[in-house]
């Protein structure tokens, strides 16, 4: 029976693998752990069958130096975030085989639009998985409080990020406070999603009322970098929190989808404090107009009441005068009349008077004795028939001047 | 006791004054009670945006 040397296995091996690889290819893998030393980096490459996400495949490349720098160069910085653990990525790769150290795949060129691609095919998957379970608008539709002074804030206190929000919340020029409890967590890497949770659970279990809202800062990021929150598990948890969540978490373009389902997002901390800080002061103007319009509305009330002072008294005095003038000229007349009917009853009295004294005067006895009549008195009475005298009887003669007695003959 | 005074309570108290000034229909009598009581709501707003709450300050452990 014929045998074979393992080296002539091997070597076997290798001729039929760099007949048949020739050229590179270009593989899509996912990184399962990703080493650098001296500039190279030994990368573990494994393939999930998509519904078990059981490992299915497995392979071992390697990224020289100088491989990496020409990558670099062609694709810049991102090239450190596309060799992390879990990043789906596709590279292009030698495939190569060594009797001694087995197959190796030698990495020339990587594709980041891949990743990207990768990135928002989950992305997708995630929000229509949140909008299916009706969580995709639920943190959205809470209201925002007039004022976010009580915070939970979840971010990393030694992240650049966290030191410019505080510093510009403190820094601003109108005396507000807010009261600020932190919520460690990482804002980067493979942490964010467990750490993040355990946050949320965490702020969550302290008594209603206690928040405002909830706030996640992170300084700035790359846009790989971001896909940390492109995370299911901590949108899910945000969408049921009773609290309203404010995202700023360093990005100028791209949304991650917790910014998406949060009840507001803004590019950086920097952003969010003055958000904070620009609510108050609308609040605080708001009141200031409310006092305004408060004294001026007073005023007028006030103003319209002394108004009608002025007028009611204005009437009283011009309603007083004239019922006074009214008295005065009903007077007057009373009087003028009064004297009228006097002058006219002492004019009637005089006239009949004057005739009561011509008749007097005409009776007068003296006036007629000057006139040469005399009468005869007897015994104190005037005589008025001659039958009523005897003969022999005195009597007495009456002149105007004088009386002389006499006898009957 | 009553009701825990909150920015929404306080606000919404300032409306329904300035709502009922411009109705105009208060009485000259209740016109500087309901303007002192809009005054002390402003003040206590003005107060607590510029105040800490000391209980909120101990830092929670996970």
């Amino acid at each position: 029976m014929e045998s074979f040397t393992l080296y002539q296995v091997n070597e076997y091996i290798r001729r039929v693998i760099a007949l048949n690889f020739r050229e590179p290819i270009w593989i899509d893998a996912e990184i399962s752990q990703c080493k650098e030393s001296r500039g190279n980096y030994y990368i573990d490459l494994i393939d999930k069958d998509e519904i078990t996400l059981q490992v299915n495949a497995n392979a071992q490349a390697n990224l020289w130096q100088s491989s990496f720098r020409f990558i670099k160069r062609k694709i810049g910085d991102v090239i450190y975030e596309l060799l992390q653990e879990g990043r789906s990525v596709r590279l292009k790769c030698k495939v190569e085989f060594h009797e001694r150290y087995g197959m190796k795949l030698v990495v020339d060129d990587i594709d980041p639009n891949y990743t990207f691609g990768q990135i928002e095919l989950k992305r997708q998957e995630i929000i229509n998985q949140l909008k299916e379970e009706k969580l995709f608008d639920l943190n959205r539709s809470i209201e925002l409080p007039i004022i976010c002074q009580n915070i939970a804030l979840i971010t990393s206190s030694e992240a650049a990020g966290y030191k410019d929000f505080i510093s510009h919340l403190n820094a601003n020029p109108y005396g507000y406070q807010f009261n600020i409890n932190i919520y460690e967590s990482s804002v980067q890497g493979l942490k964010v999603e467990s750490e993040t949770i355990n946050a949320i659970d965490n702020l969550l279990r302290k008594s209603q009322g206690t928040y405002d809202a909830v706030i996640i800062l992170r300084g700035g990021g790359s846009k790989l970098d971001l896909s940390a929150y492109d995370n299911y598990n901590i949108a899910a948890r945000i969408a049921r929190a009773p609290l309203p969540f404010i995202i700023g978490i360093g990005h100028e373009i791209d949304q991650s989808i917790v910014d998406m389902i949060s009840k507001s997002s803004l590019k950086t901390p920097t952003a969010v404090a003055d958000f904070l800080i620009e609510q108050m002061l609308h609040f605080e103007s708001s009141l200031i107009n409310q006092l305004q319009v408060i004294s001026t509305l007073s005023e007028r009330i006030l103003n319209s009441s002394f108004n009608r002072l002025n007028i009611l008294s204005e009437q009283l005095r011009s309603l007083s005068e004239r019922i006074l003038y009214r008295e005065v000229q009903t007077l007057e007349l009373t009087n003028y009349r009064i004297t009228d009917y006097v002058k006219k009853l002492v004019s009637a009295e005089q006239a009949s008077l004057d005739i009561m004294m011509a008749k007097i005067n005409g009776n007068d006895p003296e006036i007629i004795l000057n006139k040469g009549y005399t009468y005869i008195m007897s015994d104190g009475k005037s005589v008025k028939k001659a039958s009523v005298l005897k003969s022999g009887q005195k009597v007495q003669i009456m002149f105007a001047d004088d009386k002389k007695t006499a006898q009957i003959k | 006791m009553p009701k825990k005074r909150t920015y929404t309570s306080a606000k919404s108290k300032l409306d329904q004054i300035v709502s009922e000034l411009e109705g105009e229909s208060i009485s000259i009598d209740e016109l500087s009670k309901k303007v002192t009581e809009a005054k002390k709501l402003i003040e206590w707003c003005k107060t607590k945006l510029r105040s800490t709450k000391e209980e909120l300050l101990d830092k929670d452990q996970d």
